[in-house]
């Protein structure tokens, strides 16, 4: 008895060691061949919120129907709780079979041979991709190798609140503006707004529309060796929002902690602010929201601002399902999969629930349900006329963003605050992000 | 001794009204408002579960014109198809059994460093508390990859065994610092009666502990009612959430939240662990008044 439990423990920490090697190597499992049967268990795991977890569980009956001997159960968590868990499975090798992932976080789990490459599956038909633009695709791929299928994109634009600009005097924005010309639109909207509305919500602590501004400004975020851009860019995007600041055009400095709080709570979305940058389906939550505290108005949009008006700044992101390397279930992983991407009523059922459906079939379908709520509809068009207009860009998340994404605010806060001077914060950025994507 | 202070009492009863002390009333007047700052944000909770979720930054703690119950029905349903009342029983359940291993582990713990003598016991001892400041995280990962090795994820097991081996040092301490208390005296005179160390354990130590081993149940149980990090990593099934995971759930900041079943939910959740502080807040204040944890 004694022998057994000591070979059990001796069994479970020569294990845990070799994981642990496993994870700093990163990497080592040979990918399990798919079966090319959809006929095991299988866990989806995903964020969002009881609404999103409804419709996933109707396209989970949906895949059960048409495969009866596959079975498919559900994991939901908030989206920050999500990406916590997902880091201590990834690292204890207990993923769920099926994976949600984002473009912004995805590639350090590629990088690190925790997700599967899923060519294979896309080449021997288990998956479909036929019906999703190869740019979108894509977004999916790290080296080359697919990693990720993406199924629902989003991108950010400028969202205005149409009362409160038309109260203001202030013409409404256009897709076409310059960085100079926004500010000086952002300050005559602010000349016409009540005392305690602000004509904008603070963007400097944003990593999304500080990717808008260098993409805008013709330089890439990213590269091989870490950050792609100058320090001076950064310093010039902290000045043009302390500056904006310091003239009472954006919100105050205090409330970044409201606009960092759920979507309902942020200025943009209590009538305190004219102007904020959202995702495309985050513009009917805000309308929602305005409504509920009684200062309802529509949410319209327009393209992020850029030097370059030709140049598109408006970042798309995707959103997606990967495969684990660890997974044992493959074949029904995989078919899993391709249903969720490819079959019309699972999109009819999902509703672009996580990003606008990248099937550009579904999408058609979506639009032309009777039954599709006109938010969903009204986001679909939209992302479709982006892409028709070719007013969208795309960039490349490496490993260490989440890192960048808490220094950047960290680091504006500190500076406008006083704590730090621009030039200081723009350097301590520069700093952590050698560490962080060393 | 018992007569002078019935007396005393009776005394002050039956006497005149005294004049108001204006520095006591000074310092009553503070306390209410301290105590109205305190109540605020329950206060705010209950409104904000009886409001519309549209109206959620409302800062009032009165639900006004958008009352409504529905925070309450919808929460109830739960999520992913799980019933709210389901997870309340699971979190009963992980309290429950979290409790009995605390109790049973820590205070035998406990009664070793107090009362036996091995060697190295100031070492052993002084180990124990330095575990209290290892960050969770430390053993985060390598406690997961044994757990799932051991098969146990998506069970109650990696919330109750390790209690089972006495590693919430901080009880095992609150309880040294108990036994400690307890006259050596005692356990000669038990010794004398034939008792080795387990009848002194269980016929003189666990009797007269029982304030320090009710602050250890009370403060385990608040613990693991609200220990929202284990379920998260362990639990994938949402049969098996526990009601912070599940109160969690409710949420989203990439998407609208339900912030009314939150709050509602919130507010349910919360009247178990006030029953518990309130059944037991005498053993409470009595245990953490004679285990040297007053401040």
């Amino acid at each position: 008895m004694r022998t057994t439990h000591r070979r059990r423990l001796s069994a479970t920490l020569a294990s845990a060691t070799a994981t642990t090697l496993a994870l700093a190597g990163c990497g080592s499992a040979e990918p399990v061949a798919s079966t090319g049967r959809a006929d095991g268990s299988i866990t989806y795991s995903f964020w969002g919120n009881p609404a999103r977890a409804e419709k996933v569980g109707t396209v989970i009956d949906l895949f059960a129907a048409a495969h009866p001997d596959a079975d498919v159960s559900v994991e939901v968590a908030e989206y920050l709780n999500y990406i916590e868990r997902m880091t201590v499975r990834a690292a204890g090798g207990g993923l769920s079979c099926a994976i949600g992932m984002q473009s912004t976080f995805y590639t350090r789990y590629a990088e690190q041979d925790v997700l599967r490459p899923l060519d294979d599956l896309i080449e021997s038909g288990e998956i479909d991709v036929s019906q999703i633009p190869d740019e979108v695709l894509e977004a999916g791929r790290v080296d080359g190798t697919q990693y990720m299928i993406p199924t629902g994109t989003f991108a950010r634009l400028l969202g205005y609140n149409v009362d409160l600009v038309a109260e203001s005097g202030a013409p409404p924005p256009t897709d076409d503006m310059t960085w100079d010309a926004y500010a000086d639109w952002l300050r005559e909207v602010q000349a016409g707004l009540p005392e305690g509305v602000h004509a904008t919500e603070i963007e400097a602590p944003n990593m999304f529309s500080f990717t808008s501004w260098v993409i805008g400004h013709g330089e890439e975020m990213f590269d091989e060796g870490g950050l792609a851009f100058d320090q001076e860019l950064l310093e010039e995007w902290f000045r043009f929002w302390l500056d904006l600041t310091d003239e009472g055009v954006t919100v105050p400095v205090d409330m970044l902690a409201e606009q960092n709080a759920a979507l309902e709570l942020t200025p943009l979305a209590q009538g305190a602010a004219a102007v904020g940058t959202r995702d495309i389906p985050q513009l009917h939550i805000t309308e929602q929201a305005l409504d509920g505290a009684g200062r309802g108005s529509e949410i319209a949009e327009v393209s992020i601002p850029s030097p370059d008006p030709g140049r598109s700044a408006n970042v798309l992101g995707t959103n997606g399902i990967s495969i684990p390397t660890g997974c044992d279930q493959v074949g029904t992983a995989a078919a899993f999969i391709d249903f969720f991407v490819n079959d019309t009523e699972a999109a009819l059922a999902f509703q672009s629930d996580n990003g606008i459906l990248t099937n550009t079939r579904a999408q058609e379908a979506l639009v032309d349900d009777a039954d599709t709520p006109d938010s969903v509809r009204r986001n679909v068009t939209t992302l479709r006329e982006l892409t028709d207009s070719g007013d969208l860009t795309t960039t490349t998340y490496p490993s260490g963003l989440t890192t960048l994404t808490t220094e950047l605010s960290r680091l504006y806060q500190e500076a406008a605050f006083g704590q730090t001077s621009v030039e200081d914060a723009a350097s301590a950025f520069f700093t952590a992000a050698e560490r962080a994507l060393d | 001794m018992t007569t002078h202070t019935f007396t005393a009492r009776r005394g002050r009863k039956a006497g005149p009204p005294r004049a108001t002390n204006p520095r006591q009333f000074l310092r009553h007047l503070t306390l209410i408002a301290l105590g109205v700052v305190m109540f605020y944000p329950l206060a705010w909770m209950l409104g904000a579960s009886l409001r519309d979720d549209g109206a959620i930054a409302d800062p009032g703690v009165w639900p006004g014109d958008g009352f409504t119950v529905d925070g309450y029905v919808e929460g109830w349903r739960g999520v992913s198809g799980v019933a709210f009342g389901r997870f309340m029983l699971n979190s009963f359940l992980v309290a429950a059994l979290c409790v009995v291993a605390n109790l049973i582990a820590c205070s035998l713990a406990a009664y070793a460093f107090a009362r036996v003598d091995f060697r190295l016991r100031r070492l052993w001892f002084a180990l124990m508390i330095g575990t209290l400041m290892l960050p969770h995280h430390v053993i985060l990962i390598p406690q997961y990859m044994m757990f799932r090795e051991l098969g146990w994820i998506d069970t109650y097991l990696p919330f109750v065994v390790p209690k089972l081996l006495a590693t919430d040092a901080f009880f095992v301490f609150l309880l040294v610092q108990f036994f400690r208390a307890i006259p050596r005296e005692l356990d000669d005179a038990a010794r004398l009666d034939g008792c080795g160390h387990l009848g002194i354990f269980f016929r003189v130590i666990l009797p007269l502990a029982k304030p320090a081993l009710a602050t250890t149940a009370i403060f385990t149980f608040i613990y693991s009612w609200n220990d929202f990090f284990t379920p998260l990593i362990y639990l994938t099934d949402p049969d098996l959430y526990t009601v912070p995971l599940a109160l969690r759930s409710f949420i989203d900041t990439t998407s609208s939240s339900a912030f009314g079943a939150l709050f509602a939910m919130s507010v349910v959740s919360l009247l178990p662990v006030l029953g518990v502080f309130i059944a037991f807040q005498r053993l409470l204040v009595e245990g953490i008044a004679t285990t040297g944890l007053r401040g």
